[in-house]
């Protein structure tokens, strides 16, 4: 009954967080859950059977343990690049509206120039220099991400700034740290969640193309270095869409997931009409 | 307690750069000279309509605009010369309630949270300490505990003004200002809200400063009334002699024993304000027996008779 | 005298979230041709959703039970289409508030030349269409400069500069002034006036009122407002409403001179404050959809008794008027 009463509410942000969860649970019991070690070798190129539900990859290892997890990974970096994009584009954002003049021009101007950067060939080019390596990874796509999070959250700031309750709180002797943490934040934490959503599903998205490129970490093994290996290892000209598909779609299922949570958000975040029965 | 000699405060509106050829920048003087003192435990009534400068009044007073011109000297201190420390226990003795209180309340915090803003601000209290001043102040202004758990959306409009005013107890100040305390409320709640000033000014000697158009609420409360208009105090007399003794023409326009000229015309004029260059008598252009000196010499605030002062040609000294 | 409106028993319910709001609670009015009516209460008594109710333009609510009489016809039961016809030409409403009431996009004279199209009958898009602006030539031109002189635009100049000008530039009261027009020019039965003098200043308070006072004399009227002012000028009767019910109505001298329900007697107090002395009622806010059992006042009233806490009282028709309260069900005939 009350799941019913929760679809209703917003069927976007259930649909989507559903799955979501569903994926990430998956991910996380993926040492339990999958029924092979995922690095163990065995009898390669094996196609999919009651033994091996998705197969056996070039190097024997059973598929189906792989994606899960792979799933660990490609779900981690996401979140961990999408959390250091947040909050540095959050810090960026709230400063530079709240407290305009100089500091708001130098930081939009930094802004600005990071967000003209082209992201993917960024990537490539410092991952193919530093070497592969999952912080790395996590760090870089963060740090390229942050812009656009703090264009947003900027000009959100821009307009709570001028709301009531801050003149209010200044009024009662409120400096401008205090109304930055306890009103502006929280005020702007709509926002920043529908942003944050999206950027982890960029994210993955950028991982999984670097790692597709082969500059991925192979010591940890994510959905795209997966279909790294099915490609370059000969996955495709044998046909074997038990290797090449399931890593594809699992990125796609995720990004789709996120994609309607962050609708759902967004219609949340939006202002609120006045009841016009109040009378 | 606090006083406030020729204080003025002006607004530029900028046209963008086409338009400023053809027509000059407005200026409105939103304050434009204004003088009045407030004693302590007094209830001093502010009354005027929109536009009459009441609200940026308060606001200077609290310095959340800087004044142009003149001083506010509170407690024996010149408040434009306080250094941010000094500022900050000023705002912690002097309390503005907004007009439009329900802006005011921030729709993320519960009501507990938002109550408890000002003692946190200040580090005031140890967390028990801080439970108890809560409840005082809830008790005073009639409201029940339970609401603490909600947010300010679930409040209806006359509990979301009490909460706001209850909130400016909290620092126990010594100095209420509240801009338009009763409008938009229904008659019931907004006598409540009367009452519970009289009652805090009775019982604990809160001095209030009351900005209102609502003349009922200025005779019942006022010790003494100010008349504001066009940013000018057009009168100044004790709150007993406010309904018979009036005697200046917007005061009686006000109560409805007048009529003004703009009222006659009505076709709303929005640069009516800025026309006004300073010359005559503010209240001029409106004024149904105005004379031709009107135009041409400001009348200063005279006395008329103890207690009373009036600025108009008409009025005999 | 002929009855000209009839409300029987009158429930109108809205579906919320959080459950039912019962706006109206079994509510009882009459009306005859000539009388004016008061509605007094305060936002939440079910005073707007009364009058929406009775041009059926109560949605999202539904009129949940009881009946409504216009005219001879139950209103209630009527076709869509027919009431269509009905508003405007039998009911007429005079909203509170000129600047969200009027198209601010068109000039007065355009809005007002449509009503002067349904008038001549063309009802139809595109006469709305092109109705533009009357002028001399224009039927029904006498009318309309008949109907505005009345109400203050004496001459053609001042009439036609009302009919140039657009709703952001009328002050208050010229604005009201032109609402009544509006609501004149179909000449209807009744005509309903919500909160007039709530938006006005001082000023225009006075004129509104001198107008609302003279229209009463000729129209059937009813008036909503908290005011008491207002309703004392204009009304000669008055029911007062809380939470749905009307808790007390009768002859308006009566009424305000000697309230005999609590509730009234609050109301009027708090509209008339004694200088420096306090009132230590408490009126809170009361839940529309969990209501308390028995009289909806009772939680805050100073006078109330267990009975009131159990019972819902039930109008009772004394000298003067009807009250709905268990002070006075004892010492009195019962209604039906």
């Amino acid at each position: 009954m009350k799941l019913a009463k929760l679809f209703r509410r917003n069927p976007l942000i259930f649909c989507g967080s559903t799955l979501i969860i569903l994926i990430i649970l998956a991910a996380l019991f993926s040492p339990w859950l999958a029924p092979h070690d995922p690095w163990q070798y065995q009898q390669a190129f094996l196609e999919p059977s009651r033994e091996h539900w998705l197969g056996t990859n070039d190097v024997g290892q059973d598929i189906f343990s792989e994606l899960l997890a792979a799933g660990r990974v490609s779900l981690g970096v996401g979140f961990v690049a999408a959390l250091v994009a947040a909050a540095t584009g959050a810090v960026v954002g709230i400063v530079a509206g709240f407290r305009r003049g100089v500091l708001d021009e130098v930081l939009m101007g930094a802004t600005d120039t990071v967000l003209v950067i082209p992201v993917l060939p960024l990537v490539v080019l410092i991952s193919a220099y530093l070497g592969p390596n999952l912080i790395n990874v996590c760090l870089l796509i963060g740090l390229v991400m942050w812009p656009s999070i703090a264009r947003i959250i900027r000009s959100r700031v821009l307009s709570l700034r001028q709301s009531g309750y801050v003149e209010s709180a200044r009024a009662l002797g409120a400096g401008d740290r205090w109304i930055m943490l306890h009103h502006i934040l929280p005020n702007a934490m709509p926002v920043l969640l529908a942003k944050f959503v999206l950027t982890m599903a960029g994210a993955m998205l950028i991982e999984a193309s670097v790692s597709f490129l082969g500059l991925g970490d192979p010591g940890a093994k994510s959905w795209g270095m997966m279909l790294y290996y099915a490609f370059s290892r000969g996955g495709f000209i044998r046909e074997m869409w038990w290797w090449y598909l399931p890593p594809g779609l699992a990125i796609a299922l995720v990004i789709f997931a996120l994609n309607l949570v962050n609708l759902g958000f967004e219609e949340k975040s939006d202002p609120r009409l006045k009841r016009v029965l109040e009378g | 307690m606090l006083e406030v000699r020729e204080l003025r405060k002006t607004f530029t509106l900028r046209h963008n750069i086409f338009a400023r050829l053809g027509h000059p920048d407005h200026v409105i003087r939103a304050v434009d000279g204004v003088s009045f003192e407030v004693n302590k435990g007094e209830i001093f009534g502010i009354a005027g309509k929109s536009g009459s400068g009441k609200t940026t009044l308060g606001k200077t007073i609290l310095r959340l605009f800087e004044p142009d011109n003149g001083s506010i000297v509170y407690k024996g201190r010149d408040i434009s010369r306080l250094s941010p420390e000094e500022l900050k226990g000023y705002r912690r003795q002097v309390q503005l309630v907004f007009q439009d209180a329900d802006s005011t309340l921030d729709p993320r915090h519960k009501l507990y949270s938002i109550l408890e803003e000002p003692l946190l601000i200040h580090g005031l209290g140890t967390r028990i300490e801080r439970q108890v001043i809560i409840r005082c102040a809830l008790e005073q202004v009639n409201l029940p505990y339970s609401l603490l758990e909600r947010h300010p959306s679930e409040l209806s409009g006359g509990q979301r003004r009490r909460a706001a005013l209850a909130r400016a107890l909290v620092l126990s100040p010594e100095l209420i200002i509240t801009d338009e305390p009763t409008t938009g409320l229904d008659p019931v709640v907004a006598a409540q809200i009367l009452s519970l000033f009289l009652r805090l000014n009775r019982e604990t000697r809160l001095t209030l400063v009351v900005i209102t158009h609502d003349l009922a609420a200025i005779n019942y409360l006022s010790h003494r009334v100010a008349v504001m208009y066009g940013g000018k105090i057009v009168e100044l007399v004790d709150g007993e002699l406010f309904e018979s003794s009036a005697v200046h023409p917007y005061t009686r326009f006000l109560q409805g024993f007048a009529v003004s000229n703009n009222v006659v015309s009505g076709y709303t004029d929005i640069h009516r304000l800025s026309e006004t260059a300073g010359q005559g008598c503010v209240y001029a252009a409106a004024c149904s027996v105005a004379r031709p000196e009107c135009f041409e010499a400001a009348p200063r605030l005279r006395q008329t008779e103890p207690g009373h002062l009036v600025a108009c040609l008409l009025a005999r000294g | 005298m002929s009855r000209l409106l009839e409300v029987r028993d009158l429930h109108v319910h809205f579906d919320t979230a959080r459950g039912v709001v019962r706006a109206n609670n079994g509510i009882n009015l009459a009306l005859d041709t000539g009388d004016s009516l008061g509605i007094m209460g305060e936002s939440g008594c079910g005073k707007t959703v009364l009058i929406l109710s009775l041009m059926r333009l109560q949605q999202p609510g539904v009129i949940a039970g009881g009946s409504i009489w216009f005219d001879g016809r139950e209103v209630t039961r009527v076709s869509q289409k027919e009431m269509q016809r009905l508003r405007g030409r039998g009911i007429a409403l005079i909203p509170q508030n000129h600047s969200t009431a009027l198209n601010p996009a068109f000039s007065i004279g355009e809005q007002l030349g449509e009503i002067l199209q349904r008038r001549r009958g063309k009802t139809g898009i595109w006469h709305m269409l092109t109705a533009g602006s009357p002028s001399a030539g224009t039927p029904g031109y006498g009318h309309l400069s008949r109907t505005l002189s009345s109400l203050g635009f004496v001459n053609e100049k001042a009439l036609q500069r009302l009919l140039a000008s657009y709703p952001h530039e009328l002050s208050g009261g010229m604005g009201q002034r032109v609402l009544i027009a509006m609501a004149l020019l179909l000449e209807p039965k009744l005509v309903i006036a919500d909160e007039p003098t709530t938006a006005l200043d001082r000023g225009s308070r006075v004129e509104t009122l001198d107008l609302l006072g003279r229209l009463s004399d000729n129209t059937t009227l009813i008036v909503v407002s908290h005011e008491v002012q207002t309703l004392a000028r204009i009304c000669n009767r008055v029911a007062v409403m809380y939470g749905g019910r009307v808790v007390e109505s009768g002859s308006t001298g009566r009424v305000f001179e000697n309230p005999r329900h609590p509730y009234t007697r609050i109301l009027l107090q708090s509209q008339q404050l004694a200088r420096g002395k306090t009132i230590s009622l408490f009126v809170g806010a009361l839940d529309m959809v969990r209501f308390p059992p028995g009289c909806p006042f009772h939680p805050f009233c100073p006078e109330a008794m267990p009975v009131c806490s159990e019972e819902e009282p039930r109008e009772t028709v004394l000298e003067g008027g009807r009250v709905a309260c268990h002070l006075y069900s004892r010492s009195a005939t019962c209604l039906k």
